[in-house]
């Protein structure tokens, strides 16, 4: 299977493969004017806490696009947890997209 | 429109998801029994909701089948015989918490994002007068009733930007299962009449009617009420 550019051959993702599946769910949220561009998008993008590019509402839609990318990738239905991504918590309120994608190469094994 | 209706096997979800089919709109229901409307629009599964990870797939086949979600009427609860709250089993209290709270939480939850997503939605809860009126041997299932007004209340305000209304209806004594499992004690359907403001039991009609009122596209800016029938507020 082709997503992204890359060929998921099988249903686990490794932490690049996520970083793609998240930037892919991206640039169709900016597409279909869901988003707004996110300038300088790359790892240490903030996209819940204090700094971050998408308001409440759009941090919604950007994880339901991302629950239902997941299943068309992994082919399995994988709900993202909050509370269970590694270095999001009250210590550390911030969720990045470097964090999310090594989350997602979790859930997906 | 698709109109996804909770507790759909009897009662006012019965009534409402016949009603709606009636109207010709797409009734999407679930039960914890099986399915008892025979129609080619309703389309019915049989379902826990206090199951959360079963609740997110049925929310997610039916918007992956639907493409859309209308309206959302959250009528499923459990009732049981009157009970002093000094006489209610733990597991009993329990047992309503989890269908009649976290059950309409998770609800609330999956199908709200999909509203987000569609940037519209009605969503209704089916609540009691029993919140307002203290009736004696109503203790948990009103305090579960407060918590779905709450939900509803806090929802409303966190979707408003996204053409989201969400409201409650809160009938007073109406003739269902429900009611008729509450009337077995304490002369129960007596007293409820009488802290009425219309001491009459409301029809499903008059749930209906305003159901209606709040998925009309002119109640638009209708938002995080509690609309009380047979109590004044």
């Amino acid at each position: 299977m082709k997503q992204n550019g890359i060929n998921f051959k099988n249903i686990k993702m490794n932490n690049n493969e996520a970083y793609e599946l998240i930037d892919g769910v991206v640039k169709n949220l900016v597409a279909s004017d869901a988003i707004n561009t996110i300038d300088g998008f790359d790892e240490q993008t903030i996209v819940l806490g204090n700094g971050s590019v998408l308001d409440s509402i759009s941090f919604i839609t950007f994880i339901t696009d991302i629950e239902d990318k997941l299943q068309e990738v992994t082919g399995k239905e994988l709900y993202l947890v909050l509370n269970e991504i590694n270095n999001f918590n009250v210590d550390n309120p911030n969720l990045t997209v470097g964090g999310l994608a090594t989350y997602l190469a979790t859930l997906s094994k | 429109m698709v109109i996804l209706i909770t507790g759909t096997s009897k009662g006012l979800g019965r009534y409402l998801a016949e009603y709606y089919l009636k109207k010709t709109h797409t009734v999407i229901g679930c039960s914890l029994s099986a399915n008892v409307i025979m129609h080619p629009s309703y389309h019915h599964t049989q379902l826990d909701l206090s199951n959360e990870s079963n609740v997110r797939s049925w929310v997610n086949s039916v918007r992956k089948k639907f493409q859309t979600i209308d309206v959302l009427i959250c009528n499923a609860a459990i009732v049981s015989s009157a009970l002093f709250l000094t006489l209610t089993p733990g597991n009993l209290m329990e047992s309503f918490l989890k269908t009649n709270v976290a059950g309409v939480f998770y609800i609330l939850r999956e199908v709200s994002k999909q509203m987000i997503k569609q940037k519209r939605g009605r969503i209704i809860a089916i609540s009691s007068i029993t919140t307002a009126t203290h009736q004696e041997g109503t203790s948990v299932y009103s305090a579960t009733k407060c918590a779905v007004n709450e939900l509803i209340k806090i929802l409303a305000k966190e979707v408003s930007s996204s053409n989201i209304t969400c409201n409650v209806i809160a009938p007073g004594m109406m003739k269902t299962n429900a009611s008729e499992e509450l009337a077995k004690k304490l002369e129960w359907e007596k007293e409820m009449l009488q802290k009425q403001t219309i001491q009459r039991v409301i029809l499903k009609e008059e749930v209906a009617h305003v159901s209606d009122f709040l998925i009309s596209p002119r109640s638009s800016s209708i938002t995080g009420q509690v609309i009380y029938l047979g109590l004044s507020n």
